[in-house]
């Protein structure tokens, strides 16, 4: 260890702080991770997506705007088995180990990224006091074998970014606007989709009786008087996705 | 708001600073874990509890000792140099009379009752160390800090880490650190601590969020 040079990993702390724009972040984060075999930067919160509107959601990344689209479209931070681990997990993870542990749909998600190339990466998760959980997940079209000391390099270098965005973006205001629970959300999202309660039921494994009463509930909240002013309601409170 | 206690001070405080180690114990040992050896049972004063040690030390209305943390010299062996040096990969943890080391920065949540009054106690010791370091001439303290609370230093004084992270199987890492201590951090620092209410707000959302402080 008294040989290791960690001046390039300083050096690339020094110019993150510097940074005074997302962009500028991720570019100067995208340029640290080329050497270790990455070429793609996810930076998100990890809270409940159900219970959260997106848009107060920090996300950054440099992927390509078209898997952007379809993971939005797809909802696929619900299923994200990488983002999922990343909320219990302590320490870095690569995301074959998290799609060991996915379900169906999870599978789904990561292989829809493989299918833009990024068929290889590692999940940063972050947690902190005084902060919402979050990760940094790095991606590339190799596989990339990292020894531990590379592994620590990059964490520490992904853990002053991720929090000197989160310091530039200021704290968002998550929970305080949440007024859905979240299986209401999951619901109103499941309305939303054009899914009538049957198969809702059928989706969530629960039953229709429950599902009407959810959406009772939810529509209380909302004053909303049928399927229609309920989505449009939710949509425009920002409690499901457009 | 704090007590600070220096080595010319010990003793009309001994008995705040026996709270403050059994505090320390029932928080460290108790609550954490640690396996710290050589110390009493009960009371966790050790090697890095020396004769030159300064203590800042946050009490509830109460008179009970709800927060602390211990400053140490790095002229003499500290923890960074006796215990952590292979931590520091990335630069040399720094020496010199204006650097201290600060360690043991603990809080005892068993009496908090809000998320307001954790965050208020955290700014007060917090505070303490900052007021010590300016009335001393200190300009920069060092650390190792758990990676969930390395934000926190990052956000309040100017850091940069001195090594990388190190953790023991699955579990949180380390970060040693320094931190450049000067009067803006002091301003940041009073301006958290007012604003103590909103930020809390701001992060947990919750209505416990605005109930009034309890410590005072």
């Amino acid at each position: 260890m008294r040989d290791y040079d960690g001046s390039a990993v300083l050096h690339a702390i020094r110019l993150i702080l510097t940074t005074t724009t997302s962009a500028e972040t991720i570019t100067a984060l995208a340029g640290f991770i080329e050497s270790y075999g990455f070429n793609r930067v996810f930076l998100g919160q990890l809270v409940n997506p159900l219970n959260v509107p997106l848009k107060d959601i920090l996300y950054v990344s440099n992927w390509p705007d078209e898997l952007k689209a379809a993971r939005r479209n797809q909802a696929a931070i619900l299923h994200d088995p990488i983002a999922l681990c990343a909320l219990r997990s302590k320490r870095p993870f690569t995301w074959a180990e998290a799609r060991a542990y996915a379900s169906r749909a999870g599978r789904k998600v990561v292989d829809m990224v493989h299918d833009f190339g990024l068929t290889d990466g590692m999940m940063f998760p972050m947690h902190a006091l005084e902060s919402v959980s979050g990760g940094v997940s790095l991606g590339g079209d190799s596989k990339s074998d990292l020894s531990p000391l590379e592994v620590a390099e990059l964490e520490l270098v992904c853990q002053v970014a991720y929090y000197h965005l989160e310091v530039m973006h200021g704290p968002f205001p998550y929970q305080r606007v949440a007024e859905l629970t979240a299986r209401e959300t999951e619901c109103v999202q499941f309305v939303a989709a054009g899914k009538s309660n049957w198969e809702i039921a059928k989706i969530l494994g629960i039953q229709e009786d429950t599902v009407k009463k959810t959406l009772r509930r939810a529509c209380d909240k909302f004053g909303a008087v049928n399927r229609a002013h309920l989505v449009a309601s939710a949509i425009a409170r920002h409690q499901i996705f457009p | 708001m704090f007590k600070i206690v220096t080595p010319d001070t010990y003793n009309e405080h001994q008995d705040l600073l026996d709270a403050m180690h059994q505090m320390r114990y029932r928080v460290v040992v108790g609550e954490w874990g640690w396996d710290i050896p050589g110390i009493q049972p009960g009371y966790d004063k050790d090697q890095f509890d020396t004769d030159a040690t300064v203590y800042v030390i946050v009490r509830t209305p109460e008179g009970e000792v709800v927060g602390t943390s211990r400053l140490n010299p790095t002229m003499r062996p500290h923890m960074l140099s006796d215990l952590f040096a292979d931590y520091c990969n990335l630069q040399p943890y720094p020496v010199g009379k204006d650097v201290w080391e600060c360690s043991r920065f603990v809080m005892d949540r068993s009496l908090i009752t809000s998320p307001v009054d954790d965050f208020r106690v955290r700014c007060r010791i917090g505070l303490g160390l900052t007021a010590y370091c300016l009335d001393n001439h200190i300009s920069r303290l060092s650390w190792l800090t758990h990676q969930k609370f390395f934000n926190l230093v990052q956000r309040v004084w100017h850091t940069e880490p001195l090594g990388l992270p190190r953790r023991n199987g699955d579990d949180w890492a380390w970060i040693p650190a320094v931190s450049r201590i000067d009067e803006a951090t002091f301003d940041r620092q009073i301006d958290r601590y007012r604003n103590a209410e909103e930020i809390v707000a701001e992060y947990s959302g919750t209505r416990q969020a605005s109930e009034r402080s309890h410590v005072a």
